[in-house]
Order: C-alpha cells, then structure tokens, then sequence
C-alpha cells in the first residue's frame, strides 16, 4: 500500500512540475507536443483513417464543423490527386504567441511530396489545429455538419 | 523539433521514470516477474511516445502512473489470492527429478534440451545424475536441489570423517 501511495505521489508530483513549466513557465514545444508534432499526428491519423481520433486534434469550435465523413473525402481527393501516401512528417513553420502554423507533409508512394499547411492555437496548455482547409478544401470546400 | 527540446525530454523521462520504478518498491529488478515484465514493455513504448513528443508529457506521466500503479494492485492480489498468483505467475516447474527429465517439462515451458542444459552448467553441474530436483522458477530461474552425496563438503562434514578417523584408530 505504501509503495502505490508512493508511486502516485510521484506521478501527481510529476504533474505538478510539467503544470508549471506548461503554464507558469510558458513552455510551448518541449512538454507539450509542439505543432509539428500535432499537425503530423493528425494526418496520420487521416491517412490511417482514424477519423473519430484525428478531430481530436482540432480546435473544439472545429470539430463541430468537420466530420469524419469530411476528413475522409479530403483525403480521398488528394489521393486522387497524388497517388497514394507512404509516409507523413511534420514540418514546423512559425509559432507566434498562441498561434502557430506547421505542415503535414505526405509522401506519396512515387516518391513526391506533398505540403499541407495547417494552423493552429494554444489551448488550455496544447496546441490545436484551427484551419484544416489545406486538406478539406482539397475536396473541394469544407464539409459541414 | 530542437535538440535541446530531446534532450530536456530525455532528462525528464529518466528522471521520471527511476524515480517512479524505484518508489514501486522492488528493491531489485533481476528478478523479473510476469507482472515487471508486461509493465516495463508498456511503459517502454510509452516513454517513446514522450521522447518523440507525439504526446504531452502530461498524458505519458498519467499512462506510466497508472500502469505502475495497475502492477503494484495486481502484485498485492497475488499476496493474498494464491488463485490471482498462480494465474498471473504461474507456478514452479519441476523439469528433473532424481536425475531423469520430467516428462512433458519441457513441453509445458516451451524450452529446448539445450537450453535447459546451458542452465544446468551455470550453476557449476555437467552431470544431471547429481541433481535431485531442478526447478525453473516463475523468474525463470532455475533452482536446483543436488543429491545428498553431490553436495558440496560443509564443515560437519570434516569433523565427520575426523571424529570417524578418531574412533578407527
């Protein structure tokens, strides 16, 4: 019983410190997941076609307006465009202040590459995509719920 | 993704996770147990996560919190259910017995001769004549009971053969 009320003191202890670097500190790249990270985790997860769980990567104002179904032809339409993908990293751009901007880049199976560039802002200490019209545009305009 | 950013990440996770390990209460972790070994490939993969920021460090120190405190209610549940332990442990093996193999032993552990062999010979014994019981411990240990002429001379032994040298002569 001692060591488990040990290791969750540890653990709170642990998130007390990550809270103050996060909000106290203003750390916006090194314990969060900085932008690149979030835009690259999202396509991936587009390209996986985990859409339930890449509109967790959105803004909350967002996903309101995006659905799995609108994800899902986005990236329809840029496979159409571009073959399929093999592989996506993540680019970083610029932050200033809450707002940042990052890119997704896909690599499609002949080798290319193609850009997507997102948005995004800070919210509650994380970082959270905004504008993912570079992908829902690619289908044309962005499918609302 | 900076340097420094990996680098500070690195810090932290091993900072994090010896402290962690350390306050779970082994003392040691030679002795891996099923339950150390299902957590330690867990919380591996989480730190990667972390390492590579794909999640906030937040959600990492939650997930190894957590499991490490999963382990730590499963080990308590074996002390007091010895169902619980013999399920999640297993139990001892026994794979030699009076110098011969157990039938079917090495079938149930998944283990070849040789293998079995290798771990006899780490322990100092080329001959399974002078075993009596080879047990393969659920650490993975093997514990071995030499035969009473096959162990080593202990110093009752000496006086022994003295006070029996004494009286013949």
């Amino acid at each position: 019983m001692r060591s488990l009320l040990q290791v969750l003191l540890v653990t709170a202890a642990a998130l007390g410190l990550l809270a103050g670097i996060v909000f106290g500190l203003g750390d916006r790249t090194i314990f969060v997941s900085p932008p690149e990270a979030v835009a690259e985790q999202f396509m991936r997860k587009v390209e996986t076609e985990r859409f339930g769980q890449a509109l967790d990567h959105l803004e909350s104002s967002l996903q309101q307006q995006v659905s799995e179904e609108g994800l899902r032809r986005g990236m329809e339409a840029l496979e159409r465009r571009h073959g399929p993908f093999s592989d996506v990293r993540g680019e970083f751009l610029s932050i200033e202040g809450d707002e940042a901007s990052a890119s997704a880049v896909l690599t499609t199976s002949a080798g290319g590459e193609v850009p997507l560039r997102f948005r995004l802002k800070r919210s509650q200490g994380s970082w959270e995509i905004s504008d993912v019209t570079s992908l829902t545009g690619a289908e044309g305009e962005l499918t609302r719920r | 993704m900076t340097l420094a950013a990996i680098a500070a990440r690195v810090i932290f996770s091993y900072l994090f996770l010896l402290l962690i390990v350390r306050v779970s209460g082994k003392r040691t972790v030679r002795q891996v147990t099923p339950i150390d070994f299902t957590a330690s490939i867990i919380a591996g993969d989480l730190i990667d996560d972390l390492l590579w920021a794909e999640v906030p460090a937040s959600q990492a120190v939650v997930a190894v919190g957590t499991l490490l405190s999963l382990a730590i209610l499963i080990t308590m549940g074996t002390q007091v259910s010895p169902t619980l332990e013999r399920w999640v442990s297993g139990r001892p093996e026994v794979m030699i017995r009076g110098g011969e193999w157990v039938k079917g032993s090495l079938r149930r552990e998944r283990l070849e001769k040789s293998e079995l062999l290798g771990l006899v010979r780490e322990q100092g014994i080329d001959d399974l004549r002078e075993i009596e019981t080879a047990t393969l411990e659920t650490t993975g240990q093997l514990g071995i009971c030499p035969r009473p002429w096959a162990r080593e001379a202990q110093k009752c032994d000496l006086v022994r053969v003295r006070q029996r040298g004494e009286a013949e002569a």
